[in-house]
């Protein structure tokens, strides 16, 4: 039997596909109507979780953060058996996410955290990525059992912080394109350009495509210029000034050129425009 | 014959190709060792702007902004005449292309903005993609003289000035993306994960496919959560919160942080985070 805690939007979609593929699933939320919508797919609804993981072979989470999990878990110790995996799906921080698994295992209990880049639809679907790493023996006893839930489970090694570390370094990239995306329609519509008709230039030049292809050089430290800094800077200026002509402020592309103007007093403006990824200003 | 006017990382790469194409060059450049680096490669070079552009059919330019293709030009507007085609291929903002296509064609000449998405190797090989936007017959002359210079002409329609919104689009994201890295790469570093390991999650993990998926979402105004912006909020406390464990301070997510603050204080916690996009807040 599976121990489902926290059935929002991804616990929801987890336990949907749990539920199709035959298992046995205990469900407990907060929030109870939640939990209690899950009964409709054959999910069993538990008012207290401590009920719901009572006997469970695997308890999953999928909560909000380290306080919410360390307040779920924590009046649980003596009912969940040292022979279950507790698996944790919330994206966490490193630093208490490496406290949480000492803590369990002094208690003799497997905790593992398995984050994911994941949204509802690839839950309810087993598609994504779900990032796995700590205690060689642990992985190797949880990866046939998170394989089916995604679409490949990326091993991240031994220490067991390093999920937490690489979920939040892909999101912190996700939240700035997202508010990049957010600036370049706050221009487009000071500019009478509706979002729509914006948004149909990645039909043709994504520039999403290049994520890869620049992380790798940066980290190779190539910053052989192709789009200098000095003219990054100046097209932040235009963008800049062209919204204000038309009364808009743009949210978070001052902050970008602030980094910008930093690279630049240190004697970086001919290097390429990635230079401000380098660390070395 | 061809005038080239700031032959810098972009303008040498195009003037090598259409050198190469056995195109007549003339080039001129601010700094003049640029423009003579283009000498060994068959190109005429001019110490002004003005000798430059004397006769010629096409004067291009790629200089730095609309202050410098003023400067650069305007001196010039009793030296070009009707039968010469003006193609701006620098990056310039929206309103004063504007005015800038009006006033040389109230001069009776064809001035045309077609800024690129190009690097100096895609210059050089005509590859990438060269934006066009202005009157249709004007669009109708200048699309095959510029074809052979890239590797898509991306026809933006009758509004001279969407060129330059559109090309300040692409770059909009191009500057987001390495501050979002840079933030990235200063967080992996500080729970000690060098750079070269990091960027490994982008073989499996790729963001950029958001730009287009919840792109077309934001865009057309659908904010079902996917990704609650309050829990995009909390990951956010989550990265400065362990930044600041290690002593790393971060240079975008800080502004990201307040700004998606407004949103949730507008009770819009509950809404896929591609709400930031809205602009009707009260």
């Amino acid at each position: 039997m599976i121990a489902y805690l926290g059935t929002g939007l991804l616990g929801t979609g987890f336990v949907q596909k749990l539920r199709e593929r035959g298992e046995d699933v205990h469900v407990w939320n907060r929030t109870a109507a939640k939990a209690r919508a899950l009964e409709a797919d054959g999910a069993t609804a538990f008012g207290d979780a401590r009920d719901a993981v009572r006997g469970a072979a695997q308890i999953h989470l999928t909560l909000s953060d380290d306080a919410a999990v360390d307040a779920v878990l924590e009046p649980l110790a003596e009912v969940i058996s040292p022979t279950a995996f507790i698996i944790d799906h919330t994206t966490t921080a490193p630093t208490p996410t490496g406290e949480r698994v000492a803590r369990w295992k002094s208690r003799g209990r497997n905790f593992v955290h398995a984050p994911v880049f994941m949204a509802p639809r690839n839950a309810r679907e087993a598609s994504g990525l779900m990032l796995l790493s700590g205690d060689p023996a642990l992985r190797a006893a949880v990866l046939p059992l998170l394989q089916p839930m995604t679409g490949k489970v990326l091993d991240l090694g031994d220490d067991p912080t390093r999920g937490a570390s690489f979920k939040l370094f892909g999101n912190l990239v996700l939240l700035v394109m997202t508010s990049g995306l957010a600036d370049m329609f706050a221009l487009g519509r000071s500019l009478g350009i509706d979002p729509r008709d914006a948004r149909t230039l990645f039909d043709e030049f994504n520039p999403g495509g290049f994520i890869g292809a620049r992380a790798k050089s940066i980290a190779e430290e190539r910053f052989q210029p192709s789009f200098e800094l000095t003219m990054a800077r100046k097209d932040a200026r235009l963008m800049i000034e062209e919204a204000a002509r038309h009364g808009t402020t743009l949210d978070v592309l001052p902050a970008v050129a602030a980094l910008q103007d930093r690279y630049i007093a240190a004697g970086f403006g001919a290097d390429d425009s990635a230079i401000v990824a380098s660390g070395r200003a | 014959m061809i005038a080239y006017l700031g032959t810098g990382l972009l303008g040498s790469g195009f003037v090598r190709k259409l050198l190469e194409r056995g195109e007549t060059v003339r080039v001129w450049n601010r700094t003049p060792e640029k423009a003579l680096a283009l000498a060994g490669e068959g190109a005429v070079v001019c110490a002004t702007a003005a000798e430059a552009v004397r006769g010629a059919d096409q004067i291009h330019l790629t200089l730095a902004d609309d202050a410098s293709v003023d400067a650069v030009l305007e001196p010039l507007a009793g030296a070009i005449g009707g039968a010469t085609l003006i193609l701006d291929h620098t990056t310039t903002a929206p309103t004063p292309t504007g005015e800038r296509v009006a006033r040389w064609k109230q001069r009776g000449v064809t001035f045309v903005h077609t800024p690129v998405f190009m690097g100096p190797a895609a210059a050089r090989n005509a590859q990438g993609f060269m934006l066009l936007s202005g009157a249709p017959d004007v669009r109708a002359t200048v699309t095959p003289l510029i074809a052979p210079m890239t590797g898509k002409v991306i026809d933006l329609g009758d509004d001279p000035t969407r060129a330059s919104a559109f090309k300040l689009f692409g770059n909009m994201m191009l500057v987001f993306i390495v501050s979002g890295l840079a933030d990235g790469y200063r967080f992996a570093e500080s729970l000690g994960i060098p750079a070269t390991q990091a960027q490994r999650l982008f073989d499996d993990f790729k963001p950029g496919v958001s730009i287009d998926v919840r792109g077309k979402a934001m865009a057309r105004g659908d904010f079902t959560p996917q990704w609650e912006l309050a829990m995009a909020r909390k990951d956010i406390r989550l990265m400065l919160e362990e930044a600041q464990r290690h002593g790393v301070s971060l240079a975008v997510l800080p502004a990201i942080a307040g700004f998606f603050d407004t949103y949730v204080q507008a009770g819009l916690g509950g809404e896929d985070v591609g709400v930031v996009a809205r602009r009707d807040l009260a």
